[in-house]
């Protein structure tokens, strides 16, 4: 009875820590079983792993990291002290037979790894936009167009030039558009990995700033018993009244096979948002998605199939949508919406529908001990519609009267379901790589890419044309690891072929233009451990991006912005030489990251006001931009850093400086995001009454006024700065055997009214107030 | 045993998903046709009121925005203390038979309101019709000139989301036309 009584109130807890062996820093989103129960805990960010419950005198742990060896080891539970795991990287060589989606689309070279995004940070995110969950990684802010609509940007470059992957395939949708968000589910699991620099070695053009690598979770095939396990999860936001749910099955070993699966769904619903003192008209949308991944065989010979569906209709703030330039003035001055909203979950014009259908299919070889062989296929599709906020004066045609009025509200009718443009994208890539070890230390891969892609338009707004493009691309990168030190380097080569179909409104002429790009990527750098507390990684890339459709045949006003936006089809490719440094140095308590980097580049292209030359329409003078190019410089410092007070107290501080130039005019760059900076208060006890791995995080971010543009090139000098608390609580606590998390948050916690320099309704609203998240998370099976 | 049978059901049920997904067209459904109205011409007919003469003056961007400048731009003459009566009308002449949005827009005046601007010109204007809620509408005018100058006139229409955002003086965010004509008083 006694000892019941004593199990009942102690709670038998292991703990320890997981760090990288070669450089000795922490690990974050380890994962950390107990063999032969559904006991198991991820690493945090200071690589720290608590597991309770734990029954018995000693346990076998096995520890594992995607690009890591996995671990086994006995370990005495109630023990003293914390157990440690080194772990090392692992190599090709190795036949761990368990994980065998690990390396499936790993585009960091083992000399400059990625920043992957640990359990805890996709955790404290989930549910809220992708571009929003990237933003915890320094460096990465994101552009928001409203609530719904939201770009991530890493060292002030966006759009095209970052590259997004999912499933080992570069996610293309129109990313050319500051409204156009990435059409990626945040609730999906994944593996998040961001390159903060040039990844054009592993990914082609269009990786010039970084990519996000979007990754399914590894699921194995072999390993252990057949298991059938999934989690569910609701989210709710206070903000704009949002709902969102999500879950996931994954069994394995099907059919007593080599044989995995996995399927994903999920949805959301969210009303307008609103400012601490107004609701933003039309900001509604709801969304929905759906994935499913299939394993087939071994590390030696196998298969995935990667599918998914995204869907959205998203409202585009009433008042964002000007007639004119003169009527963004005086919304300007006028400093808030004309009018006052209600709060509704109803989406009208102006809107965007987007659906994004992704596959991937990938296959795998092992040649011999030394080398394997990958094969991916992807097929990809983007639907994007958008309807403007429209006029409905319909005239009616027809013999008499009586037929008119019936024509004209048949036409009525048929134009408020018509788009105002329509783009489809439809992109096929096949890519195949051979990873090589070429000795005990040196490993290396080489490749081959190809791609087409079709876009076809339709509608009365001419932002991009019809076009058909191709591309190919040969890379090759080796490693070699001496001692502390690992170098490396390679090389890509890529040719990109445009043939584009001109049609001007009103003629039904179509002038053809073909258009050949080429350019090189390259990546050397060094990634040495100069003692156990420090390591430094170097790194110098070479990087391009071929001009994009729109930069090239724009020729019509962007309603939104209130330009005219004129392309230049003589526009040459954007090329760019980056250099980075990042120091680590952790010691026991301390941990800080340190990245300084400068990219220059050759021809970079941007849009230019020309007031000379307005735009003369029936509907007003717009300002005509023209999109030209210049030689720029980008560079900045991120920093990233915490301190533990004490066990259970930690500090920590995120930041970052970007300075744009224009080098040919002797200007600051458009848009470039502000200097900011976050602190935070961690306090995480082990447990609280009921609610394990409890925490209480308490941060302030402040972002400071940008002071670096040109005054004639924008219709509002950039807003004040502002600062932000945050305020966070969650743990877990059982329901059943499972271990369920709980956590509630409340983002701009004092509803302060601000507007972000990034934000497209700078101009006239503000930024959405208090936001109190609830999330619950329950995993099942097992 | 029914936990294979599950099993192969998600199986299938992910392979069928994804399969299905590649049929696809490439092509978009969406209606490539310009059914949007779309205007180019503001025709404005004015009477004077003592003699009854009729002068028509046209703006006209034949092909739209961007592309070629607006091809027609006439300037309004009037005589030195004069008075008048003008219409607008509101037109895309790009295709044949040409649409007349004026009537819509009388229709349609509860969101409606054109507004006429001058600038350095001795011009008064008075609205003569009103909308259902008794509020101005502005398709037609009244046009008292005064002393010999030159200078412009801009007449501009307003498109309200609601008639209660119409209070007959100021002009919404949403300005379907904006048109500058020069003006000549002798």
């Amino acid at each position: 009875m006694l000892t019941l009584l004593f199990l009942l109130f102690a709670d038998p807890h292991l703990h320890g820590l997981v760090r990288d062996s070669a450089v000795a820093v922490p690990l974050h989103g380890a994962t950390v079983r107990v063999v032969g129960t559904r006991l198991g805990a991820v690493t945090d960010a200071k690589g720290e792993f608590h597991i309770h419950d734990v029954r018995g005198d000693s346990v076998t742990l096995q520890v594992s990291m995607v690009g890591y060896s996995t671990q086994q080891r006995r370990v005495a539970v109630m023990g003293d002290d914390d157990v440690v795991f080194d772990l090392c990287q692992s190599d090709v060589h190795a036949h761990d037979v368990d994980v065998i989606a690990e390396r499936r689309s790993d585009v960091s070279q083992p000399w400059d790894p990625a920043r992957i995004l640990s359990a805890q940070e996709l955790e404290s995110s989930r549910g809220q936009t992708f571009a929003a969950a990237l933003e915890q990684v320094p460096g990465v802010t994101s552009m928001n167009t409203g609530p719904s609509v939201s770009k991530p940007m890493i060292h002030g470059m966006s759009g095209t030039r970052l590259a997004l992957t999912q499933a080992g395939v570069v996610q293309e949708g129109q990313q050319w558009g500051q409204e156009h968000a990435p059409e990626i589910d945040p609730f999906t699991p994944s593996r998040i990995s961001v390159v903060k620099g040039p990844a054009g070695l592993r990914l082609g053009p269009n990786a010039m700033g970084g990519a996000i690598v979007v990754d399914p979770l590894p699921l194995t095939t072999t390993d252990g018993e057949s298991t059938t396990k999934g989690e569910l999860s609701a989210n709710l936001f206070s903000n704009n009244w949002q709902g969102a749910a999500g879950g996931w099955v994954e069994s394995t070993q099907l059919f007593d096979a080599p044989v995995s699966a996995r399927v994903s769904a999920s949805g959301r619903i969210a009303g307008d948002a609103r400012t601490p003192d107004y609701v933003l008209g039309n900001t509604a949308f709801n969304a929905y998605s759906g994935g499913a991944l299939i394993v087939v065989g071994t590390d030696d010979l196998g298969a995935e199939l990667y599918g998914s569906i995204y869907h959205t209709d998203l409202g585009i703030y009433a008042g964002s949508h000007m007639g004119n330039a003169a009527d963004l003035r005086r919304a300007i001055e006028r400093g808030e919406p004309s009018e006052t909203y209600t709060f509704s979950y109803e989406i009208g014009r102006p809107k965007q529908v987007v659906g994004h259908t992704l596959m991937s299919l990938q296959g795998h070889l092992r040649l011999s001990d030394a080398a394997r062989a990958i094969v991916r296929y992807g097929w990809q599709q983007n639907d994007r519609s958008e309807y403007d906020k429209h006029n409905t004066r319909i005239v009616g045609r027809g013999e008499d009267s009586a037929a008119r009025a019936q024509d004209s509200i048949a036409r009525l009718e048929a134009s408020l379901e018509t788009p105002s443009m329509n783009l489809l994208l439809t992109t096929y890539s096949l890519d195949g790589e051979v990873e090589h070890q070429l000795a005990e230390n040196i490993n290396g891969s080489v490749g081959i890419s190809g791609m087409r892609q079709v876009n076809d338009r339709a509608g009365a707004v001419y932002l991009v044309p019809d076009y058909l493009s191709y591309g190919v691309g040969i890379w090759a990168y080796e490693s070699i690891t001496l001692g502390t030190w690992t170098l490396g380097g390679g090389v890509r080569y890529d040719r990109r072929w445009l043939d584009v179909a001109l049609t001007s409104r009103g003629s039904s002429d179509t002038v053809q233009q073909n258009k050949i790009y080429g350019g090189v990527s390259a990546n050397l750098g060094a990634l040495v451990r100069l003692t156990d507390e420090l390591s430094i990684n170097g790194n110098i890339g070479l990087a391009w991006r071929p001009p994009q459709v729109n930069e090239l045949y724009a020729n019509d006003v962007h309603h939104g912005v209130a330009q005219y936006e004129i392309g230049d089809s003589t526009l040459v490719p954007e090329r760019s030489t980056g250099v980075d440094l990042t120091l680590q140095w952790a010691v026991p308590d301390v941990e800080v990251e340190l990245g300084l980097y400068g990219t220059w580049f050759d021809n970079y292209i941007y849009s230019l006001p020309d007031p000379s030359a307005p735009t003369v329409t029936v509907r007003g003078t717009f300002p005509t931009y023209r999109f030209t190019q210049n030689d720029a410089f980008i560079g900045g410092v991120d920093l990233s850093g915490s301190v533990s007070l004490s066990d259970a107290l930690s500090v920590y501080v995120k930041g970052a400086i970007v300075r744009g130039i224009n080098r040919d005019r002797d200007e600051p760059l458009f848009l470039m995001p502000a200097d900011r900076l976050r602190l935070g208060l961690h306090v995480h006890t082990h447990d609280v009454w009921f609610i394990h791995d409890s925490y209480v995080d308490v941060s302030m971010n402040g972002v400071a006024t940008q002071t670096r543009y040109v005054a004639d090139q924008d219709y509002a000098p950039p807003p004040p700065g502002y600062v932000l608390f945050d305020l966070s609580v969650g743990g877990m606590f059982h329901v059943g055997e499972q271990l369920a998390r709980v956590s509630v948050s409340f983002n701009n916690l004092f509803n302060t009214a601000y507007r972000d320099y990034l934000s497209r309704f700078r101009y006239f609203a503000d930024d959405p107030g208090r936001d109190v998240l609830v999330r619950f998370t329950i995993p099942f099976g097992g | 045993m029914r936990n294979t049978r599950f099993r192969a059901w998600a199986v299938l049920a992910a392979l069928g998903a994804s399969l299905a997904i590649t049929s696809c067209s490439e092509e978009s459904t969406a209606p490539d046709v310009d059914d949007h109205e779309f205007i180019t011409t503001i025709k404005v007919v004015v009477t004077d009121s003592v003699t009854e003469s009729i002068a028509t003056y046209i703006w006209e961007d034949l092909d739209g925005p961007g592309g070629s400048a607006p091809n027609k731009i006439d300037t309004m003459r009037f005589a030195e203390g004069g008075a008048y009566t003008a219409e607008v009308f509101v037109l895309n002449n790009s295709i044949t038979p040409p649409d007349d949005f004026t009537s819509t827009i009388v229709v349609e005046g509860d969101v409606h309101q054109f507004f006429y601007t001058r600038d350095n010109v001795a011009l008064s204007m008075l609205y003569l019709d009103k909308d259902y809620n008794n509020k101005p509408l502005g398709q037609k005018m009244k046009i008292n000139s005064g002393a010999a100058g030159s200078g412009s006139l801009t007449i501009e229409l307003s498109h309200y989301d609601e008639p209660t955002d119409k209070d007959g003086l100021s002009p919404s965010d949403e300005t379907d036309v904006s048109v500058t004509f020069p003006v000549l008083i002798r």
